[in-house]
């Protein structure tokens, strides 16, 4: 299990805009050496004592075929510490998610976190009206586009659900529109069973170019979750091994619920969501050897009153810096999940909690934030929530420029120049600096006599305005000829 | 206080931290302001302190009323400050130790306009409104040090630090500072008042219920009467800190670093200067460095990636000179309790926090610090409870861990009616202000905003919070200095 890299990492070069801003990284360990252990040790004595459910007699035994100890009967699957940690060695530390751009690749090797279009809702605000309605196919091809235009979005995860569409080869809709939408790296989190996730090895494999291509280029990769308690479906693994042999990361991700699917305590909830990972990363490697995978962490605690998940108190946050911790203790990439605020609508709550989620996943070190776009827990998108996450990733990412102790920074010269009592406005010093200050899109500024003769306009009107202007002015990089139609061809081959 | 078996006061204890300066950006930062200090130097607006100095070592220019610091000096005079010291409150069990290891929450002053808690309108403020505010941040526990939020401006203006004072001395048993009185009369007046509440000169200098701070003026000045003041306080044992303000761009270099070169030559200056006229006073480093707004050229109204990096430095600069930080928090620039608000709010004071500051100021305004909002106070103590919540960390006690429980429920099962949930479930967080409810009792409930249960509960506290009386005639005494110092 080796530590990945962790170094300082340089600024990014001046010059053409880039089309993807990572976050830099300088993991910051919340938990000590001593809890991580006990952590660990607690969920390989899980793995090895209960085990976790899988709901696929075929799959159970394939799994006890490769090392692990299966009971068909039981439906049971159980690993012991020295299988996970064998299993675990396989899984590469470091591989690049390929984009269909390739000035869209994304590393991941622990010295940049990437934030995601937030997944998977089945209801939408409407940009028009601001009304909540059920998603369409439409609604997820505009998302993925004004995630295309903005540079704090790293890849896309299926903002909402395609629900107009036929329910089998929805997954294989849902990548249609995205893939005819942005040419950065999708992340499919909807494809989960072998069906479906052959579908999109083929959907990807044409637009990579090629079975080969994509092995080599994967501009798709793909996760499964956990049922919490310890538990994956039969056709979820099956999914995970399908993307596995076609090259394409499958990583897994643990959404428990304190209290409800998961333990009330912190420690314990984290236990089980540790143990859960590995479970489902142990089974991928003990069947595909070295296929890419990643830690997904996603924890959350039930709200006494309503049942429903909380999403973004501060036991998220410590669930975010833990898992991200475990993650580089076995050396995975990690996949975090980040925002979602538990508010309804972008106000107060939803500034506070994102803000805060978004600096814990940082500080935690996340290689991929997710996502943006999400309120009310998880359960409804909107595309303004969308441009105001990534704001504050953005503010977040310019914290990381650090002070800096050049001279030109620290401007000695001039404070003695203007003398006290002077001021800096005309300064050279000023004129020449002054625009690599962050400047904010949707923070208001106006005098509060403005403010009210222009109707108290909020952030999120701001937001939404430029989502319609991203939507009117932002086309992404089209398909090649004859592609849409070969994709479309696969999705009529698996609709029938 | 009702029923609540609250603490009175809530300081954050002080475990995680973020210095983004290696060991080396903070020594060139510190030689960068001890060179500032010793070849430009301070304006320092007053002949009898310009030439007091001089006697006391500093590099004077009379005429042009500048004062230059050779290093040794400065390094000197800063050794005297001392490192920790006590902040008392007239109830003893809101006093605070400033010691590195807990960081301390003040109420936010001092701005000239209010939101109406009953209309929701702005309007200018009053010395009535003052008594409000400071009588519900004495029921707020995350509230621990209480400036004066808003302006008494129907007080005469001469004197109206004294009727703040006044209001605030009779609304809580908190640790006061005050921030109005920048002229040595006034202070001898603030002075004057907290030894009678304390019972004594002897007794206030044993526990200052009061302390105070000067600013700075940026680039590099300080007027006369401020520093009269410092020393007035000094001379009778009360902490006076020092802020500097400078609006980088405006009044201090664009560069992050060269805003912090500024804001530290001037603290050094100022903090040296009181310390080489009253050696051994107890004094802070204050720092509220923001930005200037591109577009209006007036401040950026708070909180972005700048201000939170000045407030991460200087908690470093403050720490290698062993003197207790005021790091900026809070002073959103927007006017409502919106996204903005909040998030503005959040990421300055989870920064604030993992710099280390002592303390923290200030919650209570929007507007950028023009505007305060009763509301404001409450829905940022919500932010200091979620900053406890995780600095509760993570326990990993057979009965945090639970294996046995996991064990117990196994795949597929839910932990909703095991005892190990019943009995800890409680221990999870639970918001004030966030709202929890499903959208359709929202919807049903005409979809009410954070901002509105503040409001509800800043109306019950003041409608039920009574603060610890006076004693017998004491306000009357008040009332005599004030009288006194207005004729």
């Amino acid at each position: 299990m080796t530590a990945r890299q962790t170094a300082d990492v340089a600024r990014p070069a001046s010059g053409t805009p880039s089309r993807i801003d990572g976050l830099p990284l300088r993991p910051t360990d919340v938990l000590p050496d001593a809890t991580i252990e006990r952590i660990q040790a607690g969920s390989l004595r899980i793995l090895e004592r209960v085990g976790v459910e899988v709901r696929s007699a075929d799959m159970i035994r394939r799994l006890d075929a490769a090392g692990a100890r299966g009971d068909a009967d039981e439906g049971r699957v159980r690993f012991p510490p020295e299988v996970v940690e064998e299993a675990l060695a396989r899984a590469p530390h470091s591989y690049v998610l390929a984009a269909r751009d390739p000035a869209c690749d994304l590393t991941l090797d622990g010295t940049r976190g990437f934030l995601t279009v937030d997944g998977n809702a089945a209801e939408i605000l409407d940009l028009g009206t601001g009304v909540r309605r059920a998603s369409t196919k439409e609604d997820l091809a505009q998302i993925t586009r004004v995630a295309d235009g903005l540079s704090q979005i790293g890849f896309v995860w299926q903002p909402v659900a395609a629900r107009d569409t036929p329910l089998p080869v929805q997954p294989l809709h849902e990548l249609h529109a995205q893939f005819t939408n942005t040419s950065k790296h999708i992340q499919l989190m909807t494809a989960v069973n072998a069906e479906q996730a052959r579908g999109a090895v083929e959907i990807a494999a044409i637009v990579a170019g090629g079975e080969d291509e994509l092995r080599a280029r994967p501009i798709l990769s793909a996760f499964q979750t956990s049922l919490s308690p310890l538990t994956y479906d039969g056709p979820a693994l099956e999914a995970a091994v399908v993307y596995a042999e076609a090259g394409v990361p499958s990583g897994f991700v643990a959404m428990p619920i304190s209290c409800a699917t998961a333990p009330a305590s912190r420690a314990a909830a984290l236990v089980q969501s540790n143990a859960e990972i590995l479970a489902g990363i142990a089974s991928l490697e003990l069947l595909v050897p070295g296929a890419p995978t990643f830690y997904g962490a996603c924890g959350t605690v039930m709200d006494l009153r309503t049942g429903a998940a909380t999403c973004g108190g501060p036991e998220d946050l410590l669930f975010q810096m833990a898992g991200a911790q475990l993650a580089r203790r076995y050396g995975l990439p990690s996949s975090i999940g980040t925002n979602a605020t538990g508010s309804k609508t972008a106000d107060w709550q939803a500034g506070v909690e994102n803000a805060l989620s978004v600096m814990a996943s940082w500080l935690g070190g996340a290689d991929m934030l997710c996502g943006a776009g999400l309120l009310y827990g998880a359960r409804v998108y909107s595309i303004a929530q969308l441009l105001l996450d990534a704001e504050l990733f953005d503010l977040v990412r310019a914290m990381t420029d650090g002070v800096g102790d050049t001279d030109e920074d620290l401007a000695l010269d001039v404070i003695e120049e203007v003398g006290p009592g002077g001021h800096y406005l005309a300064q050279a010093h000023t004129l020449r600096n002054m625009r690599s200050q962050w400047q904010s899109r949707f923070f208001g500024r106006d005098p509060w006599e403005d403010w009210e003769a222009a109707g108290r306009p909020g952030p999120s009107d701001r937001a939404r305005a430029r989502a319609v202007a991203i939507l009117a002015e932002h086309h992404p990089a089209p398909l090649p000829d004859g592609v849409e139609e070969q994709i479309l061809e696969v999705i009529a081959a698996y609709g029938r | 206080m009702g029923a609540e078996p609250a603490p009175r006061i809530r300081p954050v204890p002080l475990r995680m931290r973020l210095e983004p300066l290696s060991e080396n950006a903070v020594e060139r930062i510190h030689r960068a302001a001890l060179e500032v200090l010793r070849r430009t130097g301070m304006h320092v607006r007053s002949e009898r302190l310009v030439r007091a100095l001089g006697e006391a070592g500093a590099d004077v220019d009379a005429d042009q009323l500048r004062v230059r610091f050779a290093p040794e000096l400065v390094e000197e005079a800063i050794a005297r400050a001392p490192s920790s010291y006590l902040l008392a409150g007239r109830d003893p069990a809101c006093d605070i130790t400033l010691d590195g290891t807990h960081s301390y929450l003040t109420l936010d002053g001092c701005a000239s306009e209010l939101v109406d808690l009953t209309t929701g309108e702005r309007r200018p403020s009053t010395k009535a409104d003052l008594e409000a505010a400071t009588r519900m941040a004495d029921a707020v526990p995350e509230v621990t040090i209480i400036w004066q939020p808003v302006a008494a401006r129907d007080a005469p203006t001469r004197v109206q630090p004294l009727h703040e004072t006044h209001a605030q001395l009779t609304n809580t048993s908190k640790h006061i500072q005050q921030m109005t009185a920048i002229d040595p009369d006034n202070a001898r007046g603030v002075v004057e008042m907290a030894r009678i509440v304390a019972g004594g000169e002897p007794e206030l200098r044993e526990r200052p219920i009061v302390s105070a701070f000067q600013c700075t003026l940026s680039p590099l000045t300080i007027d006369g009467d401020p520093l009269e003041a410092a020393l007035v306080y000094a001379e009778a044992g009360i902490p006076c800190g020092w802020v500097s303000m400078p609006l980088s761009t405006a009044t201090a270099p664009t560069t992050p670093a060269g805003s912090v070169v500024l804001t530290n030559a001037e603290l050094l200056g100022a903090i040296a200067a009181v310390q080489l006229l009253a050696p051994g006073a107890p004094t802070f480093y204050g720092v509220c460095t923001s930005t200037m707004d591109l577009n209006s050229g007036s401040i950026a109204c708070g909180w972005g990636p700048e201000e939170n990096l000045f407030s991460l430095a200087c908690g470093q600069l403050a720490r290698r000179y062993h003197i207790p930080s005021e790091l900026g928090v809070f002073g959103t620039g927007a006017k409502t309790q919106d996204w903005q608000a909040g998030a503005q709010h959040m990421l300055s004071g989870f920064t604030s926090y993992l710099a280390g500051g002592d303390m923290l100021c200030a919650t209570g305004t929007i507007y950028a610090g023009r505007v305060f909002a009763f509301e404001q106070v409450l829905l940022d103590s919500e932010l200091v409870d979620i900053i406890h919540a995780l600095e509760d960390g993570m326990s990993v006690s057979d009965e945090d861990l639970a294996v046995d429980v996991i064990d117990d429920v196994g795949p597929g099962g839910h932990f909703l009616a095991h005892e190990h949930t019943l009995r800890n479930m409680r221990r999870n967080w639970l918001p004030r202000y966030f709202d929890r409810a499903t959208w359709e009792e929202w919807e049903a409930a005409g979809r009410p905003s954070p901002r509105d249960r503040a409001r509800e509960r800043a109306r019950r506290i003041l409608d039920e919070h009574h603060p610890d009386p006076l004693p017998g005639d004491v306000e009357a005494e008040l009332l005599r200095v004030i009288a006194a110092h207005e004729g």
